[in-house]
């Protein structure tokens, strides 16, 4: 609700006289127009003040009588909204005003420049008393928009005023990346938008991702040759990731982080470039990493739901129950349907082993590692403690080849030898974070052989 | 005499590098913008280094921002009467296309149950479509006009065809996937809402399944509600949103129209206000107890001086 002036208030219930005033602003001056000037037991013309400072009126353009008849010089005045469907914006409606056009005032109108300037419509009482003084800030305003268009005969102007509303929204976001601008932007940039960017694109759990549950902001290519991406045309809050996503991949690749971890490759960010926030890598080859959940589990004797630590469900898991023999093993399936890069990629030797686990028995302790085809194993040894751990595991190990790395079964253990509790380890998954290369020398033509003349 | 060969010839291939191409978008995971100084405008202030969430919020930066409505004018432009707590609406999204900022108000609006109205000074002004706990306006008989002895108002309900009970939200959107990664429901039979346990205030039902079949029963229809929300992003807030859509849109709301004359009362309201309506054409146990919203208002104008023709919602018991 809106509150009335204190004068207005006085005036509504002592049914003094009601007047309008419609304030327009010009290109040179701004101009008051009233309803009456004279009103109640006032003896001489009503003084205007606006902050206290008296104005200048003219009280012979508002129409109040025609062809007898007591009229308002304000059109009908409509606001609604639509709830029908739940929340919604409201709409106001445009607003007609009549002027007497008398000696001719269309023609000075003309002189206002009017057009796409702001008019108030206010409503107000004549105080009581001989010379009474009507303070703007004392009506109500009722109205705000701005002056459209008028037409006029020899009897009256009908000025046309709009709704203000659409004129104060613009399209946004308002900075287009254009060849000018950005001369190393990428075609398909040309046209597109530097994006606003609101909220949390950060997974409330911050091991979401090793279940491949992303939420991902996207961003644009500003600079092909070195490689910049604007996430936001502004500053932002918070930087952790860049992924790189493209449709024969599946699912996004890891680029950097701006932390230091669980990336090969540190991107920077850069907000000195007139405050966007841009993802900058390194000119040349792009390495990406994607983090695999392994695709097949088998089980120890005191392994329970063992699958579960596959399943990509961040609320399931495996349990171990061992006197430190038992483990839970893994190793990436083989099948053609579920290779881990598209072809023309080529995964890279560097990986690592990446988990989450609970451990709990307090102070247990436990291991991982893998077994070649040849069954020698690799251990190595994962830090000490409890509750929730996500960790990754970087293998000293040189595997050359995607064929090669498939051939080594993953394993997970109980590593402290004790009487088994009902749960002593808590697998939620397993996996393999691997990289790979996503652009730059990836394949070498072959030798050309041709047949000689005789 | 000629030496004899293989009759072949190999050409090493050149040592050049084949430039892989593959054609995709880069992402982030990031948080979003932060408040400006006009965030010590607000009540509470906020600092300049929290994140922008909360809807009303994120409608302030729009206006603050984007459309260059400096801070020193905020408090006089944005008037937050939301009734939203600001920690559990928490929004989400990236501005990708050029849109009017209109629209994007208009979506926000729609996924916070806000109306964003305008008051006739110009300020804007959000109100949130939820029960408050005193309204400030009771209009009573005294405000509607007469025509002779009788009283310029009715009665109605809202639109049969407004009516839908079975919901289905769409949200988490993912922007490399093009779709939507989650999907909240309830229907007459079947749920997974975070819980389905709902205030029995207004004898609709003690769980939003019986609320979606009490509406079926009563109006002998099956009528889908489903909705993709670009701004929401996690659990609490979807499982907020379809619930009070449930409650706004499974029942027919009645409809108050009156003629009112110019009272302090009438020209005190506002769209977008609520209020009680204490008048003998309602029912006992609405007339002066339920909250109604204000939903049109038109000033007489030319030909009826002193006049405002004004329509009310009522607002559902529980929402």
């Amino acid at each position: 609700m809106r509150t009335l002036p204190a004068n207005f208030s006085t005036g509504l219930a002592n049914h003094y006289m009601m007047v309008w005033l419609v304030k327009l602003t010009g290109s040179a001056a701004t101009y008051y127009w009233l309803s009456n000037k004279r009103g109640n037991t006032a003896t001489s013309d009503v003084v205007l003040t606006e902050s206290s400072v008296e104005k200048s009126y003219d009280s012979s353009l508002l129409a109040r009588l025609i062809d007898g008849g007591q009229v308002s010089p304000i059109g009908e005045i409509n606001s609604s909204i639509d709830i029908s469907m739940g929340g919604n914006v409201a709409s106001s409606s445009d607003v007609d005003l009549i002027l007497l056009n008398q000696d001719r005032f269309d023609e000075t109108l003309a002189t206002y420049n009017l057009e796409n300037r702001a008019v108030s419509i206010y409503v107000g009482f004549i105080p009581n008393g001989a010379s009474p003084t009507l303070e703007v800030t004392n009506m109500l305003c009722i109205w705000t928009g701005v002056f459209d268009s008028h037409e006029e005969n020899f009897g009256q102007i009908v000025c046309h005023l709009v709704d203000s509303r659409d004129a104060r929204h613009k399209a946004i976001p308002q900075t287009v990346i254009n060849s000018e601008d950005y001369p190393r932007a990428p075609a398909e940039s040309l046209g597109q938008v530097l994006p606003i960017l609101y909220g949390d694109f950060t997974e409330s759990s911050a091991q979401a991702i090793y279940f491949e549950v992303f939420n991902l902001a996207p961003a644009i290519c500003t600079d092909k040759i070195y490689n910049k991406y604007c996430i936001a045309g502004h500053i932002t809050h918070t930087a952790n990731y860049a992924l790189y996503y493209a449709d024969s991949l599946k699912c996004p690749a890891f680029i950097g982080s701006f932390d230091g971890v669980d990336a090969f490759t540190d991107p920077t960010l850069d907000t000195d470039d007139s405050g966007l926030s841009t993802v900058l890598l390194a000119a040349g080859q792009l390495i990406g990493s994607v983090f695999q959940m392994l695709s097949f589990a088998g089980s120890g004797n005191n392994i329970t739901d063992f699958y579960k630590a596959i399943d990509g469900d961040a609320t399931t898991y495996a349990t171990i129950n061992n006197s430190g023999s038992e483990q839970l093993e893994c190793c990436l399936s083989s099948t053609p349907e579920e290779t881990l890069f598209p072809v023309g990629i080529s995964p890279l030797v560097p990986f690592r082993m990446f988990f989450i686990v609970d451990e709990v028995v307090s102070g247990d302790s436990f291991d991982c590692g893998m077994v070649d085809k040849d069954s020698v194993e690799t251990n190595y040894d994962v830090p000490a403690g409890s509750g929730l751990l996500g960790v990754t595991i970087t293998p000293p190990v040189s595997i050359s080849a995607m064929d090669e790395l498939e051939q080594y079964r993953y394993y997970f253990r109980d590593d402290l030898t004790h009487a088994p509790a009902a749960e002593d380890v808590k697998v939620y998954t397993i996996g393999l974070q691997l990289s790979f290369v996503l652009g730059g020398n990836l394949a070498k033509p072959k030798d050309r052989i041709t047949r000689m003349k005789r | 005499m000629s030496r004899r060969t293989s009759g072949y010839r190999r050409t090493p291939a050149p040592d050049i590098k084949v430039d892989v191409d593959l054609p995709g978008k880069m992402y982030g995971i990031w948080k979003g913008r932060k408040y400006g100084g006009w965030g010590s405008l607000l009540t509470p202030a906020v600092a300049t280094t929290e994140l922008i969430e909360a809807p009303q919020h994120i409608i302030d930066s729009i206006f603050q921002d984007e459309l260059s409505v400096t801070a020193v004018n905020l408090a006089d432009l944005i008037v937050l009467e939301t009734d939203r707590p600001t920690a559990s609406w928490k929004f989400a999204r990236s501005l990708t296309k050029a849109e009017s900022s209109l629209e994007y108000l208009r979506s926000i609006c729609e996924e916070a149950v806000l109306i964003s109205a305008r008051r006739g000074n110009g300020q804007e002004r959000m109100v949130a479509l939820c029960n408050v706990a005193a309204p400030s306006i009771t209009l009573t008989s005294s405000d509607v006009a007469l025509d002779g002895v009788t009283p310029l108002c009715e009665k109605t309900e809202t639109p049969l065809e407004n009516i839908r009970n079975e919901f289905y939200l769409n949200y988490k959107y993912s922007y490399y996937k093009d779709a939507y990664d989650k999907q909240i429901y309830c229907t007459a039979s079947a749920d997974n809402l975070t819980d389905n346990t709902r205030d029995n205030t207004d004898g609709y039902g003690a769980t939003y399944q019986a609320l979606c079949s009490g509406s079926q029963t009563r109006y002998n229809q099956t009528i889908k509600w489903e909705f993709d929300a670009d701004w929401i992003r996690t659990d609490a807030v979807a499982n907020l949103f379809i619930k009070i859509m449930m409650n706004w849109l499974c029942y027919r709301k009645p409809i108050f129209k009156a003629t009112l004359l110019y009272t302090a009362n009438s020209l005190s309201l506002e769209l977008g206000d609520r209020i009680l309506i204490n008048h003998s054409l309602l029912p006992t146990g609405i007339s002066n107890t339920r909250q109604f919203i204000v939903t049109n208002l038109t000033d007489g104008g030319m030909t009826r001086i002193g006049q405002i023709d004004a329509e009310f919602t009522m607002i559902p018991e529980t929402i």
